[in-house]
C-alpha cells in the first residue's frame, strides 16, 4: 500500500467534546455552499410519520425531485 | 433560492435552536449528523435531529422553542400529537426532526448516556459515543455507515482504556 499525503483524520472520541461539534458544523456550512441553490429539498410544511421508514421515504423523494427539477433546468435534454 | 424549500441547517441555526430549547427547560437530546460531529465523525448533514419525550408538556416546551424559526410553522404543530410519539417533521427555515425513539431507543433509556457540552456558552445535551451508536442501529444506509466507524472506534477506544 502507498500511503501518499500526510493530513491526519479527525479522531473520533467516546466523550461529546464542544471543539469537535464546532469543527464539524464549520466543515459542514463550507461543504453546503458548494451545492447549487436552493441546497434544501424539503418542501416547507409540518409533516406526521408513523415510522421511520415513512420518513425516510419523504426525505429521499424530496431529494429525487430536487435533484430531478435541477437538472431539468440546467441539463441538456438526454435519451435515456 | 426558492422560498417554498427548507435550506440547509447552520451552525449558527444549531446554537439558535438549542439555546431556544434551553430557555424553555425543553427535554432533549441532540442526535444525528450534528451529534456525531461532538464525537469527530464528520460527514454532511441538512437537518437538526432530536429526541424528546412523548407528552403534551414536552410538547408545549419544545413548541415554544422552535417558534424561534423564522417562518414559526411551529405554530401548526399542536403539542398533543406528541402523545402519539409520531416522528414530526418541521420544515421551517430549516429543517427540525422531531422524534420519540431512534433505533427503538427513547429518551428514558438512553438518560444514562447524556453528556452536556458548552457550545460558545449555550450548554447542549447529546449522547456520549456508546448512546450514539444504539440510535444508528436502522436499516437506512447512512446509518450502516455511521455505525461501522462508531463501532469500529468503540473497539479500538475499549482496547487502549
Amino acid at each position: 500500500m502507498k500511503i501518499v499525503g500526510n493530513r491526519k483524520e479527525t479522531e473520533i472520541v467516546f466523550n461529546a467534546s464542544a471543539d469537535k461539534i464546532i469543527e464539524g458544523a464549520l466543515f459542514n456550512d463550507e461543504t453546503q455552499k458548494i451545492l447549487p441553490p436552493p441546497r434544501g429539498f424539503i418542501v416547507k410544511g409540518v409533516y406526521h410519520f408513523k415510522t421511520h421508514e415513512e420518513a425516510n421515504k419523504h426525505w429521499e423523494e424530496s431529494l429525487a425531485k430536487q435533484v430531478s427539477a435541477y437538472g431539468s433546468k440546467h441539463l441538456p435534454p438526454r435519451n435515456f | 433560492m426558492d422560498q417554498n424549500i427548507s435550506r440547509p441547517a447552520t451552525f449558527e441555526d444549531l446554537k439558535k435552536l438549542i439555546k431556544a430549547l434551553n430557555e424553555q427547560d425543553a427535554d432533549y437530546i441532540l442526535i444525528g449528523g450534528y451529534a456525531l460531529y461532538a464525537h469527530g465523525l464528520y460527514r454532511t448533514t441538512t437537518d437538526i435531529d432530536i429526541l424528546t419525550i412523548p407528552t403534551k408538556e414536552a410538547g408545549e416546551k419544545i413548541v415554544n422553542a422552535l417558534l424561534v424559526l423564522a417562518d414559526k410553522s411551529a405554530e401548526n404543530i399542536d403539542p398533543a400529537w406528541f402523545e402519539d410519539k409520531d416522528t414530526i417533521r418541521l420544515a421551517d427555515e430549516i429543517v427540525v426532526d422531531i422524534m420519540f425513539n431512534a433505533a427503538g431507543e427513547t429518551y428514558d433509556t438512553l438518560k444514562k448516556y447524556i453528556e452536556i457540552i458548552e457550545l460558545d456558552g449555550i450548554r447542549l445535551k447529546t449522547l456520549n459515543l456508546a448512546g450514539l451508536l444504539l440510535t444508528k442501529k436502522t436499516f437506512r444506509d447512512k446509518d450502516k455507515i455511521d455505525r461501522a466507524v462508531l463501532e469500529q472506534a468503540l473497539k479500538f477506544l475499549q482496547k487502549g482504556k
